[in-house]
């Protein structure tokens, strides 16, 4: 782990006035899922059509396997699954059908895994693409990806229109494929912020085509919140100092709102063992992470 | 064994599986010796990166809290550290003080209070 899966460097792309993305690098590392978020209209899919080569960059430069992404043979642009925006189905083909003609562009399909999921999934072989329900068709478009074998995973918005359960599916199917295949770096962009809290080790807030932010998801998690509490009289001045809050405001004759930005349970706990009449927590959410980050405020 | 995530809390998940684990060993739900339920299972179980279920293992095991065995397993520590005796009494001492402010905090009188305190330990 460590190890850079794709690299993404200063990349660049204009579609005629409008910057779609402008000096965005990003890495994802070896076994390593990086969740991407933003706006609709913020560059997601053009990130990560260019990542694929669909489109050219205006400049930058995108490297895949420690590899400049135009230089990939053939054989290493199969170690990349993408699932795009939009479906990639021919519609007249059977489920069978669709399954024999991806097939045939990977000699390393895994045949095994491919029959287990459809199974495991009761995608029907003989119907028409066209006939499948949403969940349906996300569950085969992974499918497919999963058994072409990728070192590489792109996902975009593959959760859109699935209902919670198909949600979930669609992610226990990404997680167990990931543990299986060490190494194996996974972006994924979404709206569903709560699914991809589950998933993501890093995420990444794309907006107006620039990357504000890369963090951990457990050290975002962990940042600044807000308690709110009124003790039942003056609580000791040390405990208003403890290190970790940020800032201390007082609210009537005894309340206080603590912005606190390190060492929470401890100071949680000194405040829940002074009496009190109301104790709170305030969280800051990915939602609310999320809203900063697209300019809510603007 | 069974462990709960709250996506809408603010504590990050693997502190989740940390504290619901050392709470089920305090509370006596998990004895030494119970085995835990392996990073993938527990992954695909709660739909989370197994990274993050690891990082709680991780840190359980640093603070003595589990153990892994070789080819077996995870399981609750057989030698669970235990608070030293000066740890015990000030845990109570704290949740006496706390509970005599509350006490005044209501007026209730020394008297009644002993008298309350006499009765609970009675009952035990």
């Amino acid at each position: 782990m460590g190890e850079s899966c794709l690299a993404v460097k200063t990349l660049s792309k204009d579609f005629g006035p409008k910057k779609a993305l402008a000096g965005v690098n990003l890495e994802v590392r070896k076994g390593e899922i990086m969740g991407l978020v933003g706006p609709n209209g913020a560059g997601k899919t053009t990130l990560i059509k260019l990542i694929m080569g669909l489109i050219k960059p205006g400049s930058g430069t995108v490297s895949v396997f420690g590899k400049d992404q135009r230089a990939l043979e053939a054989e290493e642009k199969r170690r990349i699954g993408y699932i795009p925006d939009e479906s990639f189905f021919y519609d007249f083909m059977t489920v069978q059908q669709t399954i024999e003609f991806n097939r045939g562009f990977y000699p390393d399909w895994d045949d095994e895994k491919c029959t287990e999921l459809m199974q495991r999934f009761h995608l029907p072989p003989g119907e028409p693409v066209k006939n499948l329900s949403r969940g349906m068709k996300a569950q085969l478009a992974l499918i497919l990806i999963l058994a072409q074998k990728p070192d590489l995973l792109l996902l975009d918005e593959p959760l859109e229109g699935l209902d919670p359960m198909r949600r979930l599916e669609f992610l226990n199917l990404v997680l167990e494929d990931f543990m299986q295949w060490e190494g194996r770096g996974v972006l994924f962009s979404s709206h569903y912020l709560e699914e991809l809290e589950r998933l993501a080790d890093r995420v990444a807030f794309l907006n107006e085509g620039r990357l504000l932010r890369v963090a951990e998801m457990e050290q975002l998690k962990g940042e600044e919140k807000t308690i709110r509490v009124v003790f039942q009289k003056e609580p000791p001045e040390a405990l208003l100092k403890m290190p970790g809050i940020k800032a201390v405001q007082k609210e009537g004759n005894t309340g206080y709102l603590l912005t606190i930005e390190d060492n929470f349970n401890a100071i949680y706990e000194a405040c829940c063992n002074y009496p009190h009449f109301i104790l709170e927590i305030y969280h800051r959410s990915l939602e609310d992470m999320f809203m900063d980050y697209s300019g809510r405020d603007k | 064994m069974k462990i709960f995530v709250d996506t809408r809390s603010g504590v990050p998940i693997y502190k989740q599986i940390i504290q619901q684990i050392e709470k089920g060993i305090m509370g006596g739900l998990y004895k030494p010796g119970d085995q835990l339920p392996t990073v993938r299972e527990v992954a695909l179980e709660l739909t989370i990166n197994p990274n993050t279920v690891a990082r709680a293992y991780r840190e359980l095991e640093h603070l003595g809290v589990i153990e892994s065995v070789q080819g077996r397993g995870t399981f609750i520590s057989s030698d669970l550290p235990r608070p030293s005796g000066e740890d015990k009494e000030m845990i109570i001492k704290e949740k006496i003080e706390a509970l005599i402010r509350d006490a005044r905090q209501l007026n209730v009188s020394t008297d009644k209070l002993k008298k309350m305190f006499k009765k609970a330990l009675e009952n035990e």
